[in-house]
């Protein structure tokens, strides 16, 4: 399996570039608290459903489930702007 | 037949047969057919990619399930979104650096084989086309619902827009399509949100009695229903946390903006209009149960509406504002279904006229025009296969049907990616061995698995327990891939691949 592929190597900036260039710290932080949050709903899912089918007030019929949800999404959101932000100022010339 | 659906859908698509031909003059280069020539802004790109994630699936699925069991449409929905900090976070600035038109360039930058290109040229299309199913199963059945046109022809006037679309405007079309599209099904969900809230004067507690009170499973739709077994649930959650990084109309999407600053924003404002769009659907979902529920002219038994759950989110429409509702909502799924469809069909279109004929058949001889005929021709003969394959599934949600074209692209062009962005071992052989292996056994599971053995042959039981395979098949692939890759290290004495320096 030795034969070139004619295009390879040529990245459509035409800038060296280095394939296995370490990523920031702050990528894989960034990737770590996101997926917690939602492995950490998917393993209650998968565990201890009826522990967040209970509803979050007495009497009341939402449930922590969807509050957990919400929350997921949440962070989501707020962790990519503080990603993107965060990066574009360190690196704003790529 | 509903008249403002139809007038609304017509005025939509001579819209975008519009763009398509001011786009048609912009489409002549490789670099304008397949990525627009990078010329998109990070705000511009963001809805364009809001546009390709909020599909038919995204709007009819997740809200039929909703209606179906409650809280599992919110895990769909999380689940899909959850795959962005993957493609965000630690793949997008390498994507846009490494990539020049398809997710193959990427992987060919790192690998220099040919065979490297086949495997993804053929993953690319098999994810897609299970991908394009699920869209064209959407919209035959929303056509039927509201034009009483039988599946096929309905399916065929989709498809033949699509092809339209692509093989005269290319990715700039594509785009622009896109970003109308996402901006009017925001608009929509924002005016369906407020119409529902507004029947329960704005009280979400009350939204929620109401939907416990007319469900069949009472309060236990505030919590998980079918994917309670932690075997189906932790397959989800793989399938839905990396598959979506290996979809190669995603991945296409960062070769469209002109830099890694541009490609960061551009995920950010679609991660954010995704998880607010979602969070809008929470309302929706649990309304279509609230008001829906009980309903003799929508509900047809516990749990089940008349032309299936997929419909839920027009019924509620209906529901809530009569047939212009009803007409808008439709309009705006078709326009969803119409936009997906082309960004889909031009990666397709892209993979098979770059990857297999331009630099594989051709060895990278193959003119320009050459190249974009063919990928007009490969546009046309996908349009016409998942026509066919579409009606084979007609009756499975296509929300599953969606996570199923995540779970093959998990197993197949997800690890290769990753694997060929970070880890240095990999060889050509190792990659191509391990996605194929992947490839191969996500699809047999699928096929063995309860949404094909069970819904579409009649077997009582799967062979397979759960509906996606990915638990099992996305660590085979990447033993294979390893194991494939270190014993080439070891033959060839441990020689690490050379660091490309590009250009």
């Amino acid at each position: 399996m030795s034969t070139p592929d004619l295009e390879a190597g040529t990245p459509k900036s035409g800038k060296p570039v280095d394939p296995h260039a370490a990523i920031s710290g702050i990528s894989w932080v960034c990737t770590a608290v996101t997926l917690a949050a939602y492995f950490l709903l998917m393993l209650t899912v998968a565990f201890a459903p009826d522990a967040i089918t209970r509803p979050i007030v007495e009497g009341g019929v939402t449930s922590v489930a969807l509050v957990a949800g919400v929350a997921a999404l949440v962070i989501l959101v707020g962790v990519s702007t503080y990603f993107t932000l965060t990066q574009n100022r360190r690196e704003p010339h790529q | 037949m509903n008249v403002t659906a139809v007038v609304i859908f017509i005025i939509f698509v001579a819209i975008t047969l519009l763009i398509t031909r001011w786009a048609a003059g912009r489409a002549k280069s490789r670099s304008q057919f397949y990525a627009a020539e990078g010329s998109f802004t990070g705000l511009q790109n963001g809805i364009a990619f809001t546009g390709e994630f909020l599909s038919a699936a995204t709007f009819l699925g997740i809200t039929g399930l909703y209606f179906t069991s409650g809280y599992d449409g919110l895990i769909y929905a999380i689940g899909a979104i959850m795959g962005w900090p993957v493609l965000l976070f630690l793949l997008s600035d390498r994507l846009r650096q490494l990539g020049r038109f398809t997710l193959t360039d990427v992987l060919a930058f790192r690998l220099h084989h040919p065979s490297v290109r086949v495997f993804s040229a053929v993953a690319t299309v098999v994810v897609l086309l299970l991908y394009m199913v699920a869209q064209m199963v959407g919209a035959g059945a929303l056509v039927d619902l509201l034009f009483g046109v039988d599946f096929v022809w309905a399916v065929s006037v989709i498809g033949v827009l699509m092809m339209i679309y692509v093989i005269f405007g290319g990715m700039v079309a594509t785009t622009w399509i896109q970003i109308a599209k996402a901006g009017f099904l925001i608009l929509f969900g924002i005016i369906l949100t407020i119409g529902v809230l507004a029947q329960f004067g704005f009280d979400f507690g009350a939204l929620m009695a109401t939907a416990a009170s007319k469900h069949p499973l009472g309060t236990r739709i505030m919590g998980p229903v079918s994917t309670t077994t932690p075997g189906a649930a932790i397959s989800m959650m793989l399938t839905q946390a990396v598959g979506l990084a290996g979809l190669p109309h995603l991945v296409m999407r960062f070769f469209t903006v002109p830099n890694v600053v541009e490609a960061r924003r551009s995920a950010n404002f679609a991660t954010a209009f995704i998880g607010g769009f979602y969070i809008l659907m929470i309302v929706i979902g649990y309304g279509t149960i609230a008001i829906l529920g009980g309903h003799p002219e929508y509900e047809v038994g516990p749990a089940m509406l008349r032309s299936g759950n997929n419909m839920a989110a027009l019924y509620l429409a209906q529901a809530i504002g009569g047939d212009v509702f009803l007409g808008v909502c439709a309009a705006a799924v078709f326009a969803t279904i119409l936009a997906v469809v082309a960004g889909l069909t031009l990666a397709v279109a892209a993979a098979i006229s770059h990857d297999l004929f331009g630099n594989v058949l051709r060895k990278g001889q193959s003119t320009e025009s050459q190249e974009i005929f063919v990928s007009r021709v490969a546009a046309a003969a996908f349009g016409v296969v998942s026509i066919a394959l579409s009606v084979v599934f007609r009756n499975e949600n296509i929300t599953f049907l969606v996570v199923t074209a995540l779970s093959v692209a998990a197993s197949s062009t997800f690890p290769v990616l990753f694997a060929a962005c970070f880890w240095k071992p990999l060889t050509a052989r190792g990659a191509v061995t391990g996605g194929t292996v992947g490839l191969i056994l996500s699809v047999a599971g699928i096929i063995l698995g309860p949404t094909v053995w069970v819904a579409v042959f009649g077997y009582a039981e799967p062979v397979f327990p759960y509906q996606y395979p990915t638990i099992a098949t996305l660590p085979i692939a990447i033993v294979v891939m390893v194991a494939v890759s270190l014993l080439d290290a070891k033959r060839s004495g441990a020689a690490p691949l050379p660091v490309n320096a590009g250009g």
